[in-house]
């Protein structure tokens, strides 16, 4: 420091004569070295601390995620099925949707760490939060989707008449439609938060959260045996656009998106992708003939899909220790 | 009173009425510029939707320096664009699953 000459002893006299003989210090003072001031242009965070506090959300979670998009699609494929009058999808569809909604709650309760504490978030209805409208959502799923199972079961086993059937199907609508909302409003959950990486991808993390409930749901009821045109054409469309999505990631090349792309997460969120998308798109097209490909390809995409839920929440907590990538998004041109 | 507002010994830490407290930032960011002190100002983001902070600060250079968030959003704003992507991306999945057992 003695080799700046600003800074020493003197230039602090010269500075108190000034002040003295003028009452007015027209020039900068000594910048102290370590002190707690900033130093101007070098020091663009608070010595790199994180701004955010990071999410706290436990490993049910990102499984909550994963299962609730599996269950509300499979009552989407079950409400198709029944229009197109293919009843072995039908039944499936409604009861793989009735196990997701039946193993969905305990994981939504087990993270909130007290059980009672549930009964809160169903105390109030609030559309401006994501986390209100989901509580209430899946609620209504569960229920729908029960309702549908015991309507379709009763009908199976000869209890038919036209109440239960109009029953049935009012439940199967309502559980496709809450379904819908179940697999997507953990995207806008996210979305709609200060965390970097998810704010900036607001409008993406819904098409990858829709599309590997999609896959994951085909894949389910392949594996369930359902080997059939439907669940093949599903999977390679859930597939494609996953590769896309994770070409467009590595493409656009954004600040915001390094934890996407860079470090552990990053290359959780490549194994993911890579395993949903380009691995499982090949195994189908290609040797869409073999059932052992199919059941493979299924696989793949129920582990890749899974494995990018992990990754979108770690990325997350990695995005909100960067102070950075919240400066670069509010000041715009920086990006 | 809080307690370290009461003991600063030189008043950087006040309390009191927010329009006040403006007042008082101001002509204090206005005594520093004079000093030659140009990069002064007020940290107070009451023109964004988060609507003002609890508390305003006199710093020296760019709110970065602090952690200051430079411009910053309540989350909730984006709810819009959000929601309409689930709802895009929704209808799609709708129209791929009946394509699939049309087709």
């Amino acid at each position: 420091m003695a080799a700046n000459p600003k800074i020493t002893e003197d230039r602090l006299e010269a500075l108190r004569e000034e002040a003295a003989r003028t009452g007015k210090v027209q020039d900068h003072g000594i910048v102290p070295v370590g002190g707690p001031f900033p130093q101007p242009a070098s020091a663009m965070s608070y010595h790199g601390n994180p701004v955010l506090k990071p999410p706290t959300w436990t490993w049910q979670v990102p499984l909550y995620f994963f299962v609730g998009g599996v269950a509300g699609i499979s009552a989407v494929i079950a409400l198709a099925a029944h229009l197109f009058g293919n009843a072995g999808l039908l039944r499936a569809g409604l009861w793989v949707g009735f196990a997701g909604g039946l193993i969905s709650a305990p994981l939504l309760i087990a993270d909130l760490g007290r059980p009672a504490r549930f009964l809160n978030m169903l105390r109030v209805f609030k559309l401006r939060s994501a986390m209100s409208v989901g509580a209430w959502t899946l609620a209504g799923f569960s229920s729908a989707v029960g309702l549908a199972v015991v309507c379709h079961e009763l009908i199976l086993a000869g209890y038919g008449n036209d109440s239960l059937r109009v029953l049935e199907w009012l439940a199967e609508i309502s559980a496709a439609l809450s379904g819908l909302i179940l697999a997507s409003y953990t995207s806008v959950l996210i979305g709609v938060t200060a965390i970097p990486v998810w704010s900036e991808n607001r409008r993406l993390v819904p098409v990858v959260f829709l599309a590997g409930g999609m896959g994951s749901a085909a894949a389910v009821l392949e594996l369930l045996g359902f080997l059939v045109p439907v669940t093949q054409f599903i999977g390679i469309v859930a597939s494609t656009v996953e590769t896309l999505v994770a070409i467009m990631i590595e493409l656009r090349g954004r600040y915001v998106d390094r934890p996407l792309r860079e470090g552990a997460v990053g290359w959780l969120t490549r194994a993911g992708a890579a395993l949903a998308g380009p691995t499982s798109l090949l195994l189908r097209i290609f040797w869409g003939h073999s059932s052992l490909a199919r059941y493979v390809a299924a696989v793949c995409f129920i582990i890749g899909a899974l494995i990018s839920r992990y990754a979108w929440i770690g990325a997350g907590r990695v995005s909100s220790r960067d102070p950075q990538a919240l400066f670069r998004i509010q000041r715009p041109g920086n990006n | 009173m809080p307690a370290c507002a009461k003991a600063c010994p030189t008043q950087s830490i006040r309390f009191g009425e927010l329009d006040e407290l403006r007042q008082q930032a101001q002509v204090r960011v206005k005594e520093l510029q004079d000093r030659g002190y140009n990069d002064a100002q007020i940290y107070d983001p009451t023109g964004s939707s988060v609507g003002g902070t609890h508390a305003i600060f006199v710093i020296l250079g760019q709110p970065e320096a602090y952690n200051f968030p430079p411009a910053p959003e309540v989350p909730t704003i984006h709810m819009k664009s959000a929601w309409s992507a689930a709802l895009l991306s929704a209808s799609a999945v709708v129209l791929v699953v009946f394509l699939a057992f049309a087709l």
